[in-house]
């Protein structure tokens, strides 16, 4: 840092970028002003940096290649139990990577899945330490699991042009599915809640969800908020959820 | 945040917000769209093995793995490329254009631009284009093992130099 009763003292070339970049303390930052203020050198360079930085993210971006639509390709991190890990208990997550199949040549150990378990950690002390969740596939393209605890999450990161169709079923497991019986670009599988991350689509996709009766209540959540909670009573009962204000 | 971490945050989420912005980070530095992919996934694959203990600051985090990562993929592959010999002047994932007369000339500012990324010293290049991606100096910092103070300095000689190599003029700037 320049001393400011240094007259001859010019700013440093480092100081000019903290300055431009808003990285200078209160007092540091009152003291390159007072220089800059009678130095029309240093106005000048700062200038010259701000016009570099400028032209040069011009030319990056106009140099940018386009990013391909790959997806996520990371497979199975089994769960490590080691006390260092701050993660403490484990609860798989399982993803649905939809398109996996294309991907490109992947390095070896990169496991090329359309269907991968990744092994997050809770750390709240109220939570059980959450078993494995064991994802299936289920009858044509559906994800079947048996669900943590008695409430249950669906969801969607911000609303949607979609509906899922909730219905209740005997048993204990939890299957989603796509509306033409396909797979679900971008579920992702928690132990007590589905998210469906790619909602998107013009058309409206559905999705079809069936919970077991051994569920107390299902929340609907959109971009973080509740929208309703179903309590289902009987096998056999369906409820249709517009996930979007279209809808 | 209450009790967990990562059962409110997830990968698939994480991925679909951050991975065009690591991608464009990693193509920067690499210059090479194959690798960047790789540089991305390997970041993602870091993520689900070690996540960071605080969710917060995921992102810095991701950009953090991907310097590390694009910085030791670069250096093995400058040793492949110095052996086979750096003649092949592949074009990072040349995108059809319906105008060839653009198309060469998109190709053109793009070898441009990366022959002059290439130039700098690799920390300075992951400092500026961290930069660019709006990171404060602390977090660039600790994403190249430096203080935040000599960030401003890498990255002023950084953009000195690209100015040079790129030939910026006043008329430029
Ligand atoms: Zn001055």
């Amino acid at each position: 840092m320049m001393n400011e009763s240094n007259e001859l003292t010019h700013i440093d070339a480092g100081d000019l970028v903290r300055l431009i970049d808003g990285e200078l303390s209160l007092d540091d930052r009152a003291a390159l002003d007072s220089h800059l203020s009678r130095c029309r050198d240093c106005v000048a360079r700062r200038e010259a940096v701000r016009g570099q930085a400028s032209a040069i993210r011009e030319l990056l971006r106009s140099a940018d290649v386009t990013p391909p639509a790959t997806p996520l390709r990371v497979a199975v991190a089994p769960v490590k139990t080691s006390a260092a890990v701050r993660w403490r208990a484990a609860a798989v997550v399982a993803l649905v990577v939809a398109g996996a199949v294309a991907a490109p040549p992947v390095r070896a150990w990169i496991a090329n899945v359309a269907r991968a378990a990744w092994s997050s950690v809770t750390g709240g002390k109220n939570r059980p330490v959450s078993q494995f969740v064991p994802v299936e596939p289920g009858e044509a393209g559906a994800v079947s699991f048996v669900p943590v605890g008695s409430t249950f999450t669906i969801s969607v990161p911000a609303p949607a042009p979609a509906r899922v169709i909730v219905e209740a079923v005997e048993g204990n497991r939890v299957s989603v599915i796509g509306s033409r019986g396909q797979p679900v670009p971008g579920l992702v599988v928690l132990p007590s809640e589905v998210r469906f991350t790619q909602p998107s689509g013009g058309s409206g996709p559905d999705y079809f969800v069936r919970v077991p009766l051994t569920l107390q209540s299902i929340n609907i959540v959109i971009g973080g908020r509740s929208l309703q909670t179903l309590r289902p009573v009987t096998a056999g009962e369906r409820w249709t959820v517009p996930l979007g204000p279209d809808r | 945040m209450s009790g967990s971490l990562f059962d409110r945050t997830l990968l698939g989420a994480l991925y679909q917000q951050h991975h065009e912005e690591l991608f464009r980070y990693a193509a920067r530095f690499t210059g090479d769209a194959d690798l960047a992919e790789d540089v991305v996934q390997e970041a993602f694959l870091r993520l689900s093995e070690r996540p960071p203990a605080q969710t917060e600051a995921i992102r810095a985090w991701l950009f953090r793995a991907a310097t590390t990562i694009a910085i030791d993929t670069h250096r093995t592959r400058r040793r492949r490329t110095a052996l086979a010999e750096a003649g092949a002047d592949r074009l990072p994932m040349a995108e059809q254009g319906p105008d060839p007369a653009r198309s060469a000339e998109r190709a053109d500012l793009r070898r441009r631009v990366r022959t002059a990324l290439e130039q700098l010293d690799a920390r300075d290049r992951a400092v500026l284009l961290m930069r660019e991606e709006g990171f404060a100096h602390r977090e660039i910092a600790e994403a190249v093992g430096t203080t935040t103070k000599s960030v401003g300095t890498m990255i002023a000689r950084a953009l000195g130099k690209l100015a040079r190599h790129l030939e910026l003029t006043e008329s430029d700037v």
